[in-house]
């Protein structure tokens, strides 16, 4: 097939349906008398036409074409599926980007929460011991804290030259 | 839309976490109490081995050298339970776990003598906290009470 062809066979339906310029028409007549390919795919052209023409000969006032639109998506989804929708879900970048922000920021949060990965003693608030109140019959009675730990200690000065035990 | 889709779980799951957290918090009902009566004393520097700690936590304040172990005991004190413990023949200690809040325990703290009560105090204990309680004179040295707790 020569490039003369190759341009015939582009303008053959249009030659079929005889709705060519007339000096295209005889060019393109004038090529097929003498080109057998583009012959055949005319006469293929044809013929086909001549089927389609045949299957919808009917009249067409029997068809009634009412409401024809609303029955198809009526009978039709036309919605995703699920499996669709989640293809669709997971292929958004966009949707990623602010449950990783929100993820890493329930982490923080969870991380740091007050007293999470701890035992009670570090969930106290107060760090060392205290006392709250004191007596003593004798009156006298120092309250301080120890060099290194900074525990509470109370020292009883006694009031008479009394040995304990 | 989607934010608020995903963010209301994770909020949901700090806020039950926070809760589970807290309500944990509340649940310490005993209180094991540890008592130890020490001497301390200025004239030796023997150190009785479980006091070792103790010379770097006194010695820069009451100048003291040596520390011997007299008598330890161990009780489990719930909420208003009491526990006694002898100091010598006419003297006790009498313990008393008042109540456990914010991570600390209240524990009163009396020493009777011929059943008068000559000092009280009441402690706010934290976990593994402790308190010392001294100065009476006792067979050339001094009497140390050491108070350690610990939450269960």
């Amino acid at each position: 097939m020569n490039k003369e062809c190759i341009y015939i066979s582009g303008n053959l339906s249009a030659y079929s349906d005889n709705e060519l310029p007339e000096e295209k028409y005889r060019e393109i007549k004038k090529h097929l008398e003498t080109c057998t390919e583009c012959k055949v795919i005319l006469n293929e052209l044809e013929k086909t036409g001549a089927t389609i023409k045949t299957a919808f000969s009917c009249d067409d006032a029997d068809i009634d074409f009412s409401g024809i639109w609303e029955k198809i998506e009526s009978n039709t989804d036309f919605r995703p599926s699920l499996w669709q929708r989640i293809i669709r879900f997971r292929c958004k970048p966009v949707v990623w980007m602010p449950a990783v922000f929100a993820g890493a920021a329930a982490c923080l949060l969870i991380c740091f929460m007050p007293n999470f990965h701890a035992g009670p003693d570090s969930r106290t608030p107060m760090q060392a011991s205290r006392v709250e109140s004191v007596y003593s019959s004798t009156g006298q009675v120092m309250v301080m804290q120890t060099a290194k730990s900074g525990n509470p200690l109370i020292w009883i000065l006694p009031g008479a030259d009394k040995e304990a035990g | 839309m989607k934010r608020a889709f995903i963010l209301t779980p994770l909020i949901i799951l700090y806020i039950g976490l926070v809760f589970i957290k807290s309500a944990g918090a509340g649940q310490t009902s005993i209180l094991h109490v540890n008592i130890e009566i020490i001497k301390a004393h200025r004239d030796s520097a023997v150190v009785d081995p479980q006091l070792k700690g103790l010379i770097k936590e006194l010695g820069p304040i009451l100048n003291f050298s040596g520390f011997s172990l007299i008598k330890k005991s161990k009780t489990a004190l719930k909420v208003n339970d009491k526990t006694r413990l002898i100091l010598s023949h006419d003297r006790h200690v009498e313990l008393k776990f008042l109540e456990f809040d914010d991570y600390k325990a209240r524990l009163s703290l009396r020493i009777l003598e011929k059943k008068k009560e000559t000092f009280k105090t009441v402690l706010l204990l934290i976990d593994n906290g402790s308190a010392l309680i001294g100065g009476p004179p006792h067979e050339g040295g001094t009497l140390l009470l050491r108070i350690k707790a610990k939450f269960e």
